[in-house]
């Protein structure tokens, strides 16, 4: 038996993308336990909501995160519609939702590619981030921004897409498919990647239960559970919708539900494509939040359910408005994942719950 | 949307069984959060089970009051709890993973509980707006009125008088010439929208049936029915003008006539002037002393012996 010694891991270390601490407490290269430690980027982003007004704060919203701007955007706007009961036209749920899949499809490439960098095999990395490039180029053509896209407003959205456009979605998608399935064979059939996912960081079913993980990483330990299947929005008018779940329980079993995922979503947008009814793409919003009028709102971004609340002030600025990101939840499922791993798995389970700290901070 | 929420208050010493049996039905923990109140914060618990969002609220949490942590039941509480102390104060006990205020370590403790002057001015006026715009759609709904064709009117029973009147008896009596005035008012607004509502289009013609009714009821020392204009004007605008001050009342007299149609001479102008004058000079006499009164009078009538011998 070793000694007993803690390494600290992060916030700036070369494998790790995020700004999170760890306490690795390891004994003979094995983490006995570990404490994370967060709070590098704090910026009061819920703070803000109380100087900016409701129709403002869309534009911080989707600054919280890089990654999942839109998604932050869209589930804002819901819960001031909810909170204002504004029924928004139907057009612009189908286009809030065709645009978040699309935002999920280009998440799940970025952070196939960055698994692919925690394993060590940087060639996959570029692909997988060549194809992402194409869907940001949709984005661009369709909302003008890359990263941040500003076209989702309380009470709709800013920009229609045209029939023309819908189809050109399809084609490219159709293009990424191909490409992406070859790529997926490197992930999931290539032997030296199974050596290091394989096994690694296992959260039993009831495990994952009992620690109310969310995401991707909570279904690929078989937790049945996606914000989509409620159906809220324009999610109800699927024909099918069943979350993508696997048993493995371990790095290898993320990846996979990650990569299943794409296909899925590249499915959603066609069905809702074909479907899209016309008419407006937003209704005008006046007035402001009812005193003391509360509301809630849970969404199913790339990385897992976000839940949103926001209290009204009869202002035009709102009380309260909290943003619970899936990072924050799934934290104590990593801290849990890393008991007993080596130390040269960590930076590959903490990828695996893609983490996010920018949305866990605010 | 088919999302369903609900927000259950609870009480403080509650809360740890609550999210205990919660844990037993298989609810899944989604977050906590602080929302500062006034006077405390409001801590809100969440939890889904079958695509309904349960929020449990704990409200009124004040420095005192420790909060037992329920990261033994859900690890995963820790980071907002962690938060919940730092960021609002809330006195959180036995967190698993505890960081002792030094998770984001903020700069200035408790920032989420400051509030600056204006946005504490925003809310009060925005609380003042819905008091006052509450108290206008309760007002009509009290016992004493009546509904008449959609809208709401004033109607004195005879509780109502007694127990007005028994207010007035402790009153200055220049203030209980005020209320009896205001009081015809709208006894005559309420004649005036019940006989509207009964079969008479509208405007001046409906006011007049409603003026000779409510006029035998006003009481026989009430002044200002001296200085009602001759012309037919609206009993309610009438009442309105009987307890307004004599300044504003010959503005809102003259703006009538100009309305109808009139063609007020300067000279003419003048004599309603002079005559509201004199009718409210009448009116103030009558809640006057008498001593007070003759003094006045002999003032007034030395006042005007000196302008005619000018």
């Amino acid at each position: 038996m070793g000694k007993k010694s803690i390494i600290p891991f992060g916030p700036q270390h070369p494998v790790l993308p995020e700004p999170i601490h760890l306490d690795l407490v390891v004994e003979d290269e094995v983490v006995l336990e570990a404490t994370p430690q967060i709070g590098f980027i704090h910026r009061g982003l819920e703070r803000l909501v109380q100087t900016k007004d409701y129709n403002q704060f869309i534009y911080v919203a989707e600054r919280i995160c890089g990654i999942c701007a839109f998604g932050h955007s869209m589930g804002y706007a819901e819960t001031i519609e909810r909170l204002m009961g504004v029924e928004v036209p139907k057009r612009a749920e189908y286009l809030r939702v065709i645009w978040h899949e699309l935002s999920r499809v280009h998440s799940h490439i970025l952070w196939l590619g960055l698994a692919a960098d925690a394993f060590g095999h940087e060639a996959l990395f570029m692909h997988c981030w060549r194809l992402r490039e194409r869907v940001l180029d949709l984005f661009e053509k369709t909302t003008g921004g890359r990263v941040i896209f500003s076209v989702v407003k309380v009470g709709g959205v800013q920009r229609d897409i045209d029939k023309s456009m819908l189809s050109e979605f399809l084609h490219v998608l159709d293009g990424i498919k191909d490409e992406y399935e070859q790529i997926c064979k490197a992930f999931l059939d290539e032997p030296s990647v199974r050596n290091r996912t394989y096994g690694v960081g296992v959260i039993p079913h009831e495990e994952a239960l009992s620690l109310s993980m969310v995401g991707p990483f909570a279904r690929a330990s078989a937790v049945n559970y996606d914000v989509r299947m409620l159906g809220n929005g324009a999610y109800g008018d699927l024909s099918d919708f069943r979350p993508i779940l696997s048993d493995n329980c371990d790095c290898y079993a993320r990846m996979e539900v990650r990569a299943a995922e794409v296909p899925q979503s590249i499915e959603i947008i066609r069905e809702l494509a074909s479907k899209i009814p016309d008419g407006d793409i937003a209704v005008p919003v006046k007035g402001s939040p009812a005193i003391g009028s509360e509301a809630c709102n849970v969404l199913e971004q790339p990385r897992g359910e976000c839940y949103y609340f926001a209290k009204g002030n009869g202002t035009k600025y709102l009380d309260r408005m909290r943003m619970r990101t899936p990072t924050s939840q799934n934290l104590a499922g990593m801290a849990v994942a890393l008991k007993g791993c080596d130390v040269a798995d960590v930076n590959m389970i903490v990828l695996t719950i893609d983490p996010c700290i920018s949305c866990t901070e605010r | 949307m088919t999302l369903v929420q609900e927000f259950v208050p609870i009480a403080l010493a509650d809360l740890h069984r609550e999210c205990a049996v919660r844990k037993i039905e298989g609810w899944r923990f989604i977050q906590t959060h602080a929302v500062k109140t006034d006077e405390a914060v409001d801590l809100y618990y969440s939890f889904m089970k079958d695509g309904k969002v349960e929020n449990l609220k704990v409200e009124g949490v004040t420095k005192q009051d420790a909060v037992p942590s329920v990261t033994d039941l859900f690890l995963a509480a820790f980071v907002f709890e962690n938060e919940a102390r730092e960021l609002f104060g809330v006195d959180m006990r036995d967190i698993a993973i505890d960081f002792s205020g030094a998770m984001y370590a903020p700069a200035e403790s408790e920032p989420m509980t400051f509030m600056s002057p204006e946005q504490k001015a925003a809310r009060e006026k925005a609380r003042k707006a819905q008091a006052a715009k509450q108290a206008k759609e309760d007002a009509p709904v009290k016992a004493d009125s009546v509904e008449t064709g959609g809208a709401r009117v004033f109607v004195m029973t005879p509780e109502r008088r007694q127990r007005l009147d028994a207010k007035l008896a402790n009153m200055a009596p220049d203030k209980v010439a005020k209320v009896e005035a205001a009081l015809k008012a709208r006894e005559a607004e309420a004649a005036a929208a019940a006989s509207g509502a009964k079969a008479a289009p509208s405007g001046d013609e409906t006011a007049k049936p409603a003026d000779k009714q409510a006029a035998p009821k006003a009481e026989s020392q009430e002044p200002v029915e001296e200085a009602k204009n001759p012309k037919p004007v609206d009993s309610v605008l009438e009442g309105k003008i009987a307890i307004m001050d004599s300044e504003k009342a010959a503005k809102v007299r003259a703006a009538i006539a100009a309305r109808n149609g009139e063609q007020v001479d300067g000279a003419k102008q003048d004599a309603a002037a002079e005559a509201l004058r004199d009718a409210e000079l009448e009116a103030k006499l009558a809640i006057m002393g008498e001593e007070k009164a003759a003094k006045v009078r002999a003032a007034l009538a030395a006042k005007a012996a000196k302008k005619g011998g000018e």
